[in-house]
């Protein structure tokens, strides 16, 4: 996996403490040391922005591997936390260099892991009246909408859609050697093992991750009502990297599209190497199937909102190849979420979701090569003060496979943000 | 008001501050036929920076820009005012705009009972907000074209907020008397037909009031100068 920390000169549990009280007195002095702002402190004349995002969740819900007989990992990430039990911090820059030259970083800590650079990159504006944009570095996400959402209050619930989250039990870093062996592994995403490449137990990857961003290159063209954005990454949506692990870069493609006021239409695609070269190395494969370890998606996302009502969808369609496997698999997931808001600074949510996958047969049995899983997750969110927002949240998840087949779970969380 | 006080988060102390100018007045006002004015410069000096939005790290190009606040435009008005001042209040109607992401203007200042339009002039969607203060609300989202309206009944300070541009805010000063001017761009006010008798003129800026001071208007309808330097 490929994750890049930080390494600071502090104790590991002080650092993002460290951050978040560096933040604060930055914050406090910007405002003259009245009151805390609302607002991001910016200062050397505007050119400078700093924010920071700070949440704590907790639920009844607690994975514990010891106990595997009550954990079901439903919610749990590449990084190995539970979305539904999570402290996290990050502080967000933004160094105008010049008007048409920007850097923009965050840095961000969960539960008090060393802060790792979530994003790092920078903006080009060529052309100065002209739509169009260049980024390079650790880039935010072409494919999709979700994972633009970084800061705490652009998701109305606590959990996350099953296609940016939820852990399959594919791995990039080892892969089945043959059918029998992957569907082994059905509703074991949070820690499967295979027997070619990395032999020990490890998290399998989801459709789209969330928690890390690609890096690469990334251009967008053409004004708010119709752009189109593309970019070329080291990763790919399932296993974004910092450097690149095979010759293979992912290409990836979105058609924003703003027919009217309040409606957003999307459409993504993506394709790219996800089989590391060590992976492949380690195996002894026929003729032509060292090339299928592509990771291919496609999907589509939709965004309405009027009054007081936000309505989101989005569909993925994606493929695997394993060189192991003659047929590819896939893994489709829709989900709809809406947001009502009650009265000023209260707000109902709700989201439903699933995620499904082809079916694999060999001479033994036929069945779905990981467990098929839905979601409903409702709840409702309070903002104390305009960037104080309490969430709590019901969710209900459903999977035909793993020990653990149906867990409900009741969640909080508090988020503050600048 | 103490000094210390004027420091507090406007929302925790301005509403009650506001409306305590409905009580002064019955004691401290007397109404006479010799009205004067009151009027003068307000010269801020305060580094005041602008909220920005937050860092557009999720964005896949540049965010579309948006005008700047112009911070420089003050209330003054008097904390105590004649009894018969609250009397001769009739229903305004007022305008507070969203063009190129930004509240214009800033600062409006009303008489209870005016009711507020939010006219959306962006081709894209705001809603509008206030979650503390004498008139929480909500407007939800509305198009370039549209406009919604919020009446408001009691004396206070509204912060107004826009639930899609964080960077955008506002304030809506209520008072329950009509001795207030907002300065124009010149920094400069003017209070008319004021009563005569003796005073506290107080000088407002974002957020807070800045600086207050005693003054008297004479019987003979006379002009007051009072100038201000915020620093």
């Amino acid at each position: 996996m490929d994750i890049v920390h930080i390494r600071a000169s502090v104790p590991r549990r002080a650092a993002p403490l460290m951050i978040f009280l560096g933040v604060w007195v930055i914050a406090a002095r910007a405002a003259d040391a009245q009151e805390l702002p609302s607002g991001p402190i910016s200062f050397a004349g505007g050119r400078v922005t700093v924010g920071a995002d700070v949440s704590f969740s907790t639920s009844t819900e607690k994975d514990d591997a010891a106990k595997p007989a009550e954990s079901g990992w439903f919610n749990y990430t590449d990084y190995e936390h539970s979305t539904m039990r999570l402290a996290r911090m990050g502080v967000t820059a933004d160094v105008r260099i010049t008007d048409r030259v920007s850097f923009l970083a965050e840095m961000r800590s969960e539960n008090g892991d060393p802060p790792r650079p979530y994003a790092l990159f920078v903006r080009v504006r060529p052309f100065k009246q002209r739509p169009i944009d260049i980024q390079a570095g650790r880039i935010p996400p072409t494919f999709g909408a979700f994972s633009r959402r970084i800061y705490g209050d652009g998701n109305p619930l606590i959990g996350y859609p099953l296609a940016y989250q939820y852990l399959t039990s594919l791995r990039a870093d080892a892969i089945p050697a043959d059918a029998d062996e992957l569907l082994r592994m059905r509703g074991r995403g949070w820690r499967a093992s295979y027997r070619v490449g990395a032999q020990t137990a490890a998290p399998g990857m989801p459709l789209i991750t969330a928690f890390r961003w690609d890096t690469g290159v990334q251009a967008r063209i053409g004004p708010e009502r119709l752009t189109a954005s593309v970019a070329v990454t080291n990763g790919t949506l399932s296993d974004p990297r910092t450097k690149d692990t095979n010759d293979g870069k992912q290409v990836t493609g979105r058609l924003q599209w703003r027919p009217t006021i309040g409606l957003v239409l999307g459409g993504s695609a993506a394709r790219g190497s996800y089989l590391a070269d060590s992976t492949l190395a380690a195996m002894s494969l026929p003729a032509g199937a060292a090339g299928r370890s592509a990771q291919r998606a496609f999907g589509v996302d939709a965004e309405y909102s009027r009054d007081h009502w936000l309505v989101r969808g989005e569909a993925v369609r994606n493929r695997w190849e394993i060189p192991t496997l003659i047929p590819s698999i896939n893994a489709s997931s829709v989900f709809v979420e809406g947001t009502y808001k009650i009265r000023p600074g209260l707000f109902a949510a709700a989201r439903i979701d699933t995620l499904r996958f082809n079916r694999l047969t060999t001479p033994t049995q036929s069945r779905t090569w990981d467990a098929p899983i839905t979601r409903f997750e409702t709840g409702v969110g309070y903002y104390v003060q305009r960037n104080l927002l309490a969430k709590g949240t019901y969710q209900y998840n459903r999977r035909d496979g793993g020990l653990v087949r149906r867990r409900s779970l009741v969640a909080v969380q508090l988020q503050f943000w600048l | 008001m103490k000094p210390s006080a004027l420091c507090s988060p406007p929302s925790a102390l301005w509403p009650s501050a506001l409306a305590l100018v409905a009580l002064a007045a019955i004691v401290s006002g007397q109404t006479s036929p010799g009205a004067g004015i009151i009027r003068g410069r307000v010269d801020v000096r305060r580094v005041l920076t602008p909220v920005e939005r937050r860092p557009s790290i999720s964005e896949l190009g540049t965010p579309v820009p948006h005008d700047p606040i112009d911070f420089t435009r003050s209330v003054v008005y008097l904390e105590s005012a004649p009894a018969a001042a609250f009397a001769d209040l009739e229903p305004q109607r007022a305008r507070m705009d969203q063009r190129n992401a930004t509240f214009v203007p800033h600062v409006l200042a009303i008489t209870v009972g005016t009711t507020v339009d939010f006219p959306n002039n962006d081709h894209t969607y705001h809603n509008v907000f206030s979650l503390r203060g004498p008139k929480p609300f909500d407007l939800g989202r509305y198009a370039a074209g549209k406009s919604r309206s919020v009446r408001f009944d009691r004396p206070g300070i509204v912060r107004v907020f826009c639930e899609i541009h964080s960077h955008m805010s506002a304030f809506i000063l209520v008072f329950s008397h009509r001795y207030f001017a907002v300065t124009g761009s010149d920094g400069r006010y003017q209070i008319g037909r004021v009563p005569p008798g003796r005073y506290t003129l107080m000088a407002w800026n974002e957020g807070s009031v800045r600086e207050s001071r005693p003054i008297l208007v004479p019987e003979d309808q006379g002009i007051v100068e009072a100038d201000f330097t915020l620093r």
